[in-house]
């Protein structure tokens, strides 16, 4: 009866689920296509501290995978409410005074496709925040 | 008499593809690679989990089953603790004393885990199989009657989720993208994001990643035949997810881990011991045997 009720679970969580239903969720990773002549974008940020240097902060640094940002990004490819200012505000907690961001930007980096093969580099910012 | 296979109901024959029986020291074997895997996932390769404790808590989204258990976000106590309980459960667990209970532990341990880290944006689908091995682990005595059926039942379950893993996968891409995903970039935007030099070079060569694409389904759907008994079909099987995870190891460096050492529930595991043992008692000096069987200490 377990097997049966593992095995049916993990079915209808591929059939119909979707991924807050782990661990019966639909194996998702890498299942959407890619157009040959579309774009791969993965999130990064850049950072401007409170001495004026410039940071290019992969999404590790704030405690996050590329994929985990981009999970979270609404339709026009921004994170939702005030949750950029919340990155930057956890970033200032964790370091000393000069090391402080002052600007955190969001940005989608990676290349733009021709048949499938890479022909471009892209990297755009998206979404700023800046220290009142 | 023995019943021969065409004279067996299916109802027998479903019964005994279940609960073949299988000997205890296999599955002893194998929860032992699963528990030191578990460890070292919490300790060492999921760092990326464990730094959720320092992301803003609005970055917090967590899974059904999170919010079922009001399960806050982690801060770094609560993560340390984690971490800590975890890795000694898995330690215990090794001796396979009280082995429900121990694997219990270390089930309840890897969930938690695994909810803070899918609970920020993305579910990753390799942590099922190990998920229901230590489900049959904590599900499975070593001692009472019909354990060797009963252990046959956990390693089958095992067997049956590893399987279907790939054809849940390849059911999911259809579902998603339809055929066309064979014929999209996909493997490009794996190589992208998280390129290889090997998965570089691939780049330039976009038909052959197609015909990988092409490969890498058809398998997905066909994985299901590592379940047959027939030992050649399972063996070819077994060998085609070697190739395929090798595949994407090199090319995205992404292993799998808590899936692919789930293969393991197919080996006879218990012959590592036994050939152990066998090397062992080779190597002892044979005057020491002698002198031991001997209360006299003569040799003759």
């Amino acid at each position: 009866m377990v097997a049966i009720a593992v095995l049916a679970a993990t079915a209808a969580g591929s059939l119909w689920g979707s991924d807050d239903l782990w661990p019966f969720a639909p194996f998702r990773m890498y299942a959407t296509a890619t157009r040959l002549d579309g774009h791969v974008l993965k999130a990064g940020f850049r950072g401007v501290t409170a001495s004026g240097e410039e940071l290019h902060i992969p999404a590790g640094w704030l405690g996050l995978r590329p994929a985990e940002v981009e999970g979270q990004l609404t339709r026009d490819k921004r994170l939702p409410g005030d949750r950029l200012a919340d990155l930057a505000a956890s970033w200032n907690e964790q370091h000393p005074s000069d090391e402080q961001l002052v600007l955190l930007e969001l940005r989608l980096i990676g290349s733009r496709l021709e048949e499938g093969r890479p022909v471009e580099d892209i990297d755009r910012a998206v979404q700023t925040w800046e220290a009142q | 008499m023995r019943a021969g296979t065409a004279t067996r109901s299916l109802p027998q024959r479903w019964q005994e593809y279940w609960f073949e029986p299988a000997p205890i020291r296999r599955l002893d074997a194998f929860a032992r690679v699963i528990f030191v895997v578990v460890g070292l996932h919490v300790m060492v390769i999921d760092a990326w989990a464990a730094a959720h404790d320092r992301v803003a808590a609005s970055m917090y989204r967590p899974v059904l089953l999170a919010r079922l258990l009001s399960l806050p976000a982690p801060t770094p106590t609560t993560m340390a603790w984690l971490r800590v309980l975890t890795v000694v459960a898995c330690v215990v667990a090794l001796w396979r004393r009280a082995p429900r209970f121990t694997s219990g532990l270390v089930l309840a341990g890897s969930t938690v885990w695994l909810l803070w880290a899918f609970s920020y944006g993305k579910v990753d689908h390799d942590r099922l199989t190990i998920t229901i091995a230590l489900l049959a682990l904590t599900l499975t005595p070593r001692r009472g009657q019909d354990v060797e059926s009963k252990t046959g039942w956990a390693l089958r379950l095992v067997q049956v989720g590893f399987a279907f893993a790939y054809v849940f996968s390849a059911i999911v891409k259809l579902r998603t993208a339809g055929w066309g995903w064979a014929n999209s970039a996909v493997f490009t935007r794996a190589i992208v994001r998280r390129g290889t030099p090997l998965g570089d070079v691939l780049l330039d060569v976009p038909g052959l990643l197609r015909i990988g694409q092409w490969a890498f389904l058809c398998f997905e759907l066909a994985a299901v035949i590592i379940l047959v008994r027939n030992r050649w079909t399972r063996a070819l099987a077994i060998a085609g997810v070697i190739a395929l995870h090798t595949f994407t190891y090199a090319t995205i460096e992404i292993s799998f881990l808590p899936h692919t050492v789930c293969l393991l529930a197919f080996f006879p595991l218990e012959r590592i011991g036994d050939r152990w043992a066998e090397w062992r008692d080779q190597r002892r000096p044979p005057a020491a045997t002698s002198e031991a069987e001997d209360p006299n200490g003569v040799v003759a």
